[in-house]
């Protein structure tokens, strides 16, 4: 083994390392060191000269394994902050879909006239609450969309939505709290289904 | 003294490359599947893009796990097989939507800077 191929081979047990003690599941573990692997190679056959200066500018331009880590376990090394877990996520999904069943039950009996599918939610905390959630709630890579058809001011149009209802995700031209589309602007609720 | 504090300066840099990365990957994909390292070398040699080529890699797996990308293994003219990318329909429509916005966000803040104005909606 050429002290080059030692080079690689110490990044990488230092990458393996890394992800470990950031908590990285093994089978993404052994995904990414396989796929950086190969990113290391590839470049490497790139180069102009095999030796280890040029090398160590390829391992440099790859990044530090710690932030290879940081970015797989969703810790962001300049604020050192982790980013919300899963269950973080679906936990205020859970306690935002209270405050909508209470501000549709409050907002449905207020206003008798409102067809129960569409329930104008005008004293309803909930557009408040949503409009209170840090944007460090929304998951880093973003949620999976869809489309859903709407009536609003009597035409019918568009929006995308995230496509799982029950958990707290947000695109710019609605929301989804608890199982509620929450269109920006209007303290409206519709009501959605899975 | 034109300069912000160092800190804070690096902190927006890296805030916005950081929100902005992902849907320039699915940018990248509009035109086509693309390999992992093919992706990483496009994103680098856009100029303050990527620091790390190698957290590029768990931004692909997220973008997996989140359904905006598809992926599959091809055979390669050299080498072991390689993980081609694909945009997915949700990721279209992620693209679209962003795209929009950030088209949005560019004007209002250029408008801004350029001092030649209030932005749109600003006079509320």
């Amino acid at each position: 083994m050429t002290s080059s191929d030692q080079l690689v081979t110490d990044y990488l047990e230092r990458l393996s390392a890394a992800l470990e003690q950031s908590g990285v599941p093994a089978s993404r573990r052994s995904e990414l060191v396989e796929e950086i692997s190969q990113h290391i190679e590839q470049s490497r056959a790139l180069l102009d000269r095999d030796d280890e200066v040029a090398l160590r500018g390829l391992l440099d331009r790859v990044g530090p394994p710690e932030a290879v880590a940081a970015e797989a376990s969703g810790v962001s090394l300049h604020r050192g902050k982790r980013m919300p877990r899963r269950w973080q996520l679906e936990a205020a999904g859970a306690l935002l879909g209270l405050a909508a069943i209470i501000g549709l039950a409050t907002a449905v009996a207020t206003s008798p006239s409102s067809p129960p599918s569409f329930a104008v939610a005008a004293r309803a905390p909930l557009p408040i609450a949503c409009a209170a959630i840090p944007p460090q709630v929304l998951p880093a890579g973003g949620p999976p969309f869809r489309r859903v058809t709407i009536r609003r001011d009597g035409k019918k149009r568009q929006v995308l939505v995230p496509a799982r209802p029950r958990s707290v995700h947000a695109t710019r031209q609605a929301m989804v709290c608890g199982g509620n589309l929450i269109l920006p602007g209007r303290r409206v609720s519709v009501k959605i289904g899975r | 003294m034109w300069r912000m504090v160092p800190d804070a300066d690096r902190n927006w840099l890296s805030q916005v490359r950081r929100g902005t990365l992902e849907y320039c990957v699915l940018a990248l994909l509009r035109s086509g599947e693309r390999y992992g390292f093919e992706l990483v070398r496009l994103l680098s040699e856009t100029d303050g893009l990527v620091t790390s080529e190698g957290t590029v890699y768990p931004l692909l797996g997220r973008l997996r796990d989140g359904g905006l990308v598809e992926t599959s293994w091809q055979e390669s003219p050299q080498g072991p097989p390689r993980r081609y990318y694909k945009l997915t329909e949700d990721g279209a429509l992620a693209l679209d939507g962003f795209q929009h916005q950030w088209k949005r966000f560019r004007a209002a803040v250029d408008t801004l800077l350029d001092g030649t104005g209030e932005p749109e909606g600003g006079s509320r």
